[in-house]
């Protein structure tokens, strides 16, 4: 009996032991930024409505995982100042919303807060290829502030 | 002549190119009040539109903006020659359609006013600092979905000064009166933005009816200074031109209580519209007005 405790107090230690090696730190991976460079395959400038200021590019790549995501250059700008505006991805320069139908003609990638450069992962399973423009939507307001088309 | 007072959309952009409750909106005179004399009116204002007119003078049809206040205004004779004047919208109510409605108190503007002239053309010069006491921000957030908000704010966050020149005329056999006035609204800045100076002009005609209704009619303009291209801040009201007409009536009904009505609109004849909502408001109020004790 002795030496069946012993042998589980001798693996117990291994087991302990085990546990103490020295912790890799850990990869965390940011969902919401690509990983590595982006390779932009379709962008285009953005051309102002509503006097809203928007100016900047947007790009429409891969990171080197595969995944896609939507870019706003570091010349980027709308009015962020007095409502969201939320980034949607558009099969025209017009917003048409269709909510009873699914909204068919818009992704929405989610709200931009910020000028300069922004990323908006595109949502898993989600195809790109049928959206020709990204759309700035004041969505409170109900107006556009700004499009880009994705060439 | 009962001194009435609208909502003004004087920021949004959307410009919002939203309202506020603005001082342009009622009217000027050249005449001051005798000493220990006084006007205190408290007023509900509304207003509903979803006719934006953006910085380039385009039309958007909108999510209906609403704005509905509950505003104070007095005036008291300190001397023959000088009224102190005090507007403060006790409360705003902003809100699209899309939105939740919220509230604040505005930004309080107190009025300096002199007579130059009494007698033959009553002249007068005002000093009018808007005092940046309301809610410069206040979020409402969307009804639609959890992400999205909307900045409505009650006050414009920023200190301004508008100085008035304004001068009047009564005719000595009937109940028949005018005004004329021009205004320099000196804006300074909210958190590093700064505003456009503005101008205004107005024009005021007013008639009592069987010795107890008074009716009044008025035309005013504003415009901006400078040429504001981009909005910087859509609520502050940056680059708003606009011209407004309004009809008012007054009816005493009770000893110096008086009940007023104002229908205030929105034109393009002498500044286009930009930077504005455009519609109609309503107004509803009453005023108590004391009188000097004469020996007569």
């Amino acid at each position: 009996m002795k030496k069946v405790l012993f042998i589980f107090y001798i693996a117990f230690l291994g087991l302990v032991s085990c546990s103490d090696d020295k912790e890799k730190d850990p990869v965390v991976i940011d969902p919401t930024r690509p990983t590595g460079a982006l390779n932009i395959l379709r962008s285009g400038s953005f051309t102002d409505q509503n006097g809203a200021g928007s100016r900047g590019m947007a790009g429409l790549g891969t990171d080197t995982q595969g995944k896609e995501f939507l870019r706003f250059d570091g010349a980027f700008n709308t009015a962020l100042a007095t409502g969201t505006v939320t980034v949607f991805l558009s099969t025209s320069m017009e917003f048409m919303a269709d909510p009873a139908n699914g909204n068919p003609n818009l992704l929405p990638l989610g709200p931009v807060r910020n000028a300069g450069e922004n990323f908006f992962a595109i949502p898993t399973g989600a195809s790109t290829a049928k959206y020709t423009h990204v759309i700035l939507w004041c969505g409170s307001v109900g107006v556009p502030f700004g499009f880009a088309p994705l060439n | 002549m009962s001194i009435q007072k609208n909502s003004l959309f004087r920021s949004f952009w959307i410009g919002v190119g939203f309202t506020l409750i603005s001082a342009l909106s009622y009217g000027q005179s050249g005449w001051t009040k005798e000493k220990g004399e006084g006007f205190y009116q408290l007023s509900f204002n509304r207003f509903s539109s979803s006719d934006y007119y953006t910085l380039d003078g385009e039309l958007l049809n909108t999510n209906a903006f609403t704005q509905n206040s509950l505003v104070f205004y007095g005036e008291y004779g300190v001397t023959d020659r000088f009224t102190l004047i005090a507007n403060l919208p006790l409360q705003v109510w902003n809100g699209f359609s899309t939105t939740e409605t919220v509230n604040g108190l505005g930004d309080l503007r107190l009025e300096f006013k002199h007579a130059i002239l009494k007698k033959y053309l009553p002249l007068a010069i005002s000093v009018a600092p808007e005092i940046p006491i309301g809610r410069a921000n206040n979020f409402a957030q969307s009804t639609q979905n959890d992400f999205e908000s909307i900045n409505l704010p009650s006050g414009d966050g920023e200190f301004n000064v508008w100085t008035t020149l304004s001068t009047s005329f009564a005719l000595p056999n009937a109940p028949f009166y005018g005004s004329i006035f021009g205004s320099y609204n000196y804006r300074t800045q909210y958190e590093d933005i700064s505003f456009s100076d503005q101008i205004a002009l107005g024009v005021e005609l007013g008639y009592q009816i069987a010795g107890k209704v008074w009716v009044n009619g008025r035309l005013q303009g504003l415009s901006s200074v400078d040429d504001v291209r981009v909005v910087t801040d859509f609520v502050r009201g940056d680059g708003t031109e606009f011209t407004s007409y309004s009809f008012g009536a007054s009816v005493p009904v009770y000893k110096n209580f008086h009940l007023s009505l104002n229908y205030r609109n929105y034109a393009d004849f002498l500044f286009s519209r930009k930077n504005l909502y455009s519609a109609g408001t309503f107004s509803l109020g009453v005023f108590y007005q004391s009188k000097r004790k004469t020996n007569e």
